[in-house]
Parts: C-alpha cells; sequence; structure tokens
C-alpha cells in the first residue's frame, strides 16, 4: 500500500519538478501549455445483506496540454481504491491498483471534424463519459451503465459538432484499433468494439427564463466479450438530458442482441435531480437491468446531494429494489467527491 | 377626434420602444479590429463556440471566447439568448468540460476589460453593449431583444454612452 501511494506521489512531484526545471532551459510555452487536475471520493455504504465499508474510492490525476494549436493531449493517471475499510479486514489496500484511465491526443482537422487516438471512454450515453463522482448527482451508479457495454476502450474517434439553426448535432464515430489483453477491473473486457453515438443538444430551444440545457442522444455500437467463442453483440440506446427550472430529469435505455438476433440484455435508468433550498437536491432514480443469465435487477434510489462548492458534491442515498449487484448493493451509502 | 386617438396611440407606442430600447440594450459580438488577430464567427457557431462544442475556427485557429462575469446584466441576457440557459445552471456543464480537459470561456469583469481582452487577443470573441463599441474592436453580430443579427440594426445610443 505504501508503495502504491509512495509511487503516486512521487509520480506527481517530479511532474511538477520536470515541468519546473526545464521550463527555464526550453521553449516555456510548451511547458505552459500543461495543466495539472484531479478528482477524489471517498464513501460509506451500509449495504442490506453485507459488511459496511468505508473507501477511499480513488485519486485521478488529470493531466492536459493545449499550446494552441490543433494537436491536443489529454491523460487521467488514476490510483483506484487506494484504501478501505470494514471491521472483518481493517485498514487495508488489497483492492488498490494504478491504472491509465484515458491516455489520448487530439487532433483538429477542420471546425467540424476532429480525430481521437488513444484510450478514452466509451461513447456511448451520458452516464458513461461523465462517472467522476464530482460530475454526477449519486454514489451508485446504474447498472445498465456498467453491465451491457465496455467503458473505454483504445483506438480511434472521430468527432464534432455541426450547428444548425440554434441547435448542433454532435457525433462521435470510434473503433478499436489495439488490443489490450490487460485485465484492470474484476469487470467483463471486450475486443472488437466499434460505433458511434448521435446527440442533438437544445433540441427544445427553450427560450424561458428557467430554460436549461437538454439533449437527446442515439447510440449504436458493436462489441464481443474477450473470450474464445463469444457471441458478438449489437447495442442500440437511447439517453436524455432535460433541464428546467429546477429539474434536471435524464435517462438512458439499451437493448443488446446478439448477431443472430438473440436477446443479450436489456436495461436502463430514469433519474430526476430537484433543486431544494441552498444547493440541497433531492434526488430519485428507477432503473432496471436484464441479463438472460442472470437474475433480473430492478433498483429504486432516493437521495439527497448538496453542492457545497461548485467542485464539490456531498451524497446521501437509500437503494432497494431486487435483486443482488455487487456494484450497486441494496442499502444506505453516503461519499464526499471533491475535483480539483 | 380620431386623429388624435391614432397620434396619442402612436406615440405611446414610440416611448414604449423606447423605454424597452433603454432596458435592453442591443448586444455586440465583438472580434478585434486587427487584421493579425481577427477571426470570423457566422451567427450560427455562436453557441457552440461559447459552450466550447467548437473549438477552432475554419483555418485551424484555436478560439478564445470571453464572458462578461456570470452576475454582469450583459451575460445573463447573452447567456439567455445564445445558449438558451443561466450561468448558475451551468455549473455542472463546465464540471463536465473540465473533467474532459476544455476550460470555460475566459472571464472579465467589465465591459473595458472586454474590449481590451478582445482586441489585444488572437482569435478571441467577446460581447459587449453596443453602443461601447469603438475602434479597437470590431462587431460582427448583434443581438437585440428577441433576435440574432448578422447585420447591425438601427442603435439608438444616448450621449452619455461613450
Amino acid at each position: 500500500m505504501a508503495n502504491i501511494l509512495l509511487r503516486c506521489v512521487l509520480s506527481v512531484i517530479s511532474l511538477c519538478l520536470l515541468c519546473k526545471s526545464l521550463m527555464a532551459e526550453e521553449d516555456a510555452s510548451f511547458w505552459q501549455g500543461f495543466r495539472v487536475g484531479g478528482y477524489s471520493s471517498i464513501d460509506l455504504r451500509i449495504p442490506r445483506t453485507e459488511t459496511t465499508q468505508l473507501k477511499w474510492n480513488e485519486l485521478s490525476m488529470i493531466v492536459t496540454w493545449d499550446q494552441g494549436t490543433r494537436l491536443k493531449f489529454f491523460s487521467e493517471l488514476e490510483l483506484e481504491n487506494p484504501l478501505s475499510y470494514n471491521r472483518h479486514q481493517g485498514l487495508h489496500s488489497k483492492e488498490s491498483y494504478i491504472h491509465f484511465e484515458r491516455f489520448y491526443f487530439d487532433y483538429n482537422l477542420n471546425a467540424k471534424t476532429n480525430v481521437r487516438a488513444g484510450r478514452f471512454l466509451t461513447p456511448i450515453g451520458r452516464w458513461n463519459q461523465l462517472h467522476a463522482p464530482p460530475l454526477v448527482w449519486t454514489t451508485s451508479r446504474p447498472l445498465a451503465t456498467t453491465e451491457l457495454f465496455p467503458y473505454a476502450l483504445n483506438g480511434l474517434m472521430v468527432f464534432g459538432n455541426i450547428p444548425f439553426e440554434s441547435r448542433s448535432l454532435e457525433y462521435q464515430l470510434y473503433a478499436e484499433g489495439v488490443k489490450s489483453d490487460r485485465k484492470e477491473r474484476d469487470e467483463t473486457t471486450y475486443r472488437d468494439v466499434n460505433g458511434g453515438r448521435l446527440a442533438i443538444n437544445n433540441l427544445f430551444n427553450f427560450t424561458s427564463e428557467n430554460a436549461g440545457l437538454n439533449t437527446i442522444g442515439l447510440n449504436v455500437s458493436s462489441f464481443q466479450e474477450r473470450f474464445t467463442g463469444s457471441p458478438s453483440y449489437r447495442l442500440i440506446g437511447l439517453d436524455f438530458l432535460l433541464e428546467f427550472d429546477r429539474w434536471e430529469i435524464t435517462g438512458e435505455m439499451y437493448s443488446r442482441n446478439t448477431a443472430q438476433g438473440k436477446d443479450a440484455g436489456s436495461g436502463g435508468y430514469l433519474q430526476s435531480a430537484y433543486l431544494l433550498k441552498d444547493e440541497w437536491y433531492l434526488i430519485n432514480r428507477l432503473e432496471n437491468l436484464h441479463m438472460p443469465d442472470r437474475p433480473n435487477a430492478e433498483r429504486w434510489m432516493i437521495g439527497l446531494t448538496k453542492r457545497l462548492k461548485p467542485n464539490q458534491l456531498l451524497k446521501f442515498e437509500m437503494v432497494g429494489g431486487s435483486g443482488e449487484y455487487e456494484d450497486v448493493p441494496r442499502g444506505f451509502a453516503t461519499s464526499f467527491a471533491v475535483m480539483f | 377626434m380620431r386623429k388624435l386617438l391614432i397620434s396619442s396611440l402612436a406615440w405611446i407606442l414610440f416611448l414604449c420602444s423606447c423605454m424597452a430600447s433603454a432596458e435592453e440594450p442591443v448586444i455586440a459580438v465583438i472580434v478585434s479590429a486587427q487584421p493579425a488577430y481577427t477571426v470570423s464567427v457566422a451567427t450560427s457557431d455562436l453557441a457552440s463556440v461559447y459552450w466550447r462544442k467548437k473549438l477552432y475556427d475554419n483555418q485551424g485557429k484555436p478560439l478564445h471566447p470571453a464572458n462578461l462575469s456570470s452576475d454582469h446584466p450583459l451575460r445573463l441576457r447573452f447567456s439567455q439568448q445564445v445558449l438558451h440557459s443561466n450561468p448558475r445552471s451551468q455549473v455542472g456543464y463546465w464540471n463536465e468540460q473540465y473533467f474532459h480537459g476544455i476550460q470555460p470561456p475566459y472571464t472579465v469583469e467589465s465591459q473595458e476589460a472586454m474590449i481590451r481582452y478582445v482586441a489585444y487577443t488572437e482569435s478571441a470573441i467577446g460581447y459587449i453593449d453596443a453602443c461601447k463599441v469603438d475602434e479597437r474592436v470590431k462587431p460582427v453580430i448583434w443581438i437585440t431583444a428577441n433576435k440574432i443579427l448578422g447585420e447591425p440594426p438601427s442603435l439608438r445610443c444616448s450621449a452619455a454612452t461613450p
């Protein structure tokens, strides 16, 4: 554990020192293109059927480089599960590991087209692309966004934004290029990932003073699981965001079939966040997941989230429903998340 | 009698329109007047530029949009008319963009600061009261109470407006 922490801290310090010492000797503007940030979160889960656990979930370091040219760089190095505590195991770091969550270069081809090469989050839906704890209202993540498709891939993506009238069409087309054999998490790994997402922003063109963002996205993807004989999957999905007055309503739904047309799972969620007062939000979510080889799961969630500062969230939630999934246990959870 | 009524109505309408324009100044979207720093912006691209969805112009130069502070009346109107949301509700969006390595538009505190930033920053875009436009910047888009225009509307600038 100490080794991992030490390595992480040393990496940050050495990167900073490297930047500082070289800035004096090299072209300062190159090094001024770097920015360092990150996020972290800690949570306490009291599940109905498992042991209570206090967990430092991650320490994430985001390094970007943008010197005002067509080329940009982005990386996210993450120390996962640095520390956990439960009454059986005490304080431990058995589940900790470091990995590159994202690592890519963006190149601008023209005003409406960009190319991304490297490792990036699979552009399916909203939650998967914005899953960092300081960006989401709840401690738990909807099952459908973790069980049905790959969360990241190594490859190429073409993306851009095309304005029309007062709206805009956002597109992302991606294909896996490099197959990674590393299995970094206790989760299904995938190969031959290809697909696209089309989203229309400002669909409703609200003009009221209480209007907010509204987006609808269509997702299509194909992939296989990383084992011999895995069927090819075809996934289609829909996601949306609607903000109006004190409400934010989001949802995603997916249906997955094999290439032969057999049912290979489906699921979705519908979530509302309502601003009560003083940056306290009431959160409600309904979700379901159907997998052919596992029991169906339904979940309801009710929670309260306080935006302490624009970059800090404090969350409390109760989760109930049917079906056991380790990632989203039923019970109580609270967490604090910060972006820096 | 009828003439009197019509002329009274006309005067009332005229006064109302004057009052409305006094309350809702025309906003001018500005770029630098210096050829080396200027950039072209289409009306249809304005929202994408300010949402940082469009990061480069057609020549591949990075765009540098600037905002007035979040409580400035012009910022509120600009946000409402161009981005269809208010600055307070955009906090989540900018956190999301930060997560993807994209910074929000640069913020300045006053219209004079906006003029200076835009005038001397390559490919910068800003907005000010159309009556405050001077030779350092060039207006390219105009935002009236209910329209976004590519051509200048008739302006009623009071003598007090510099």
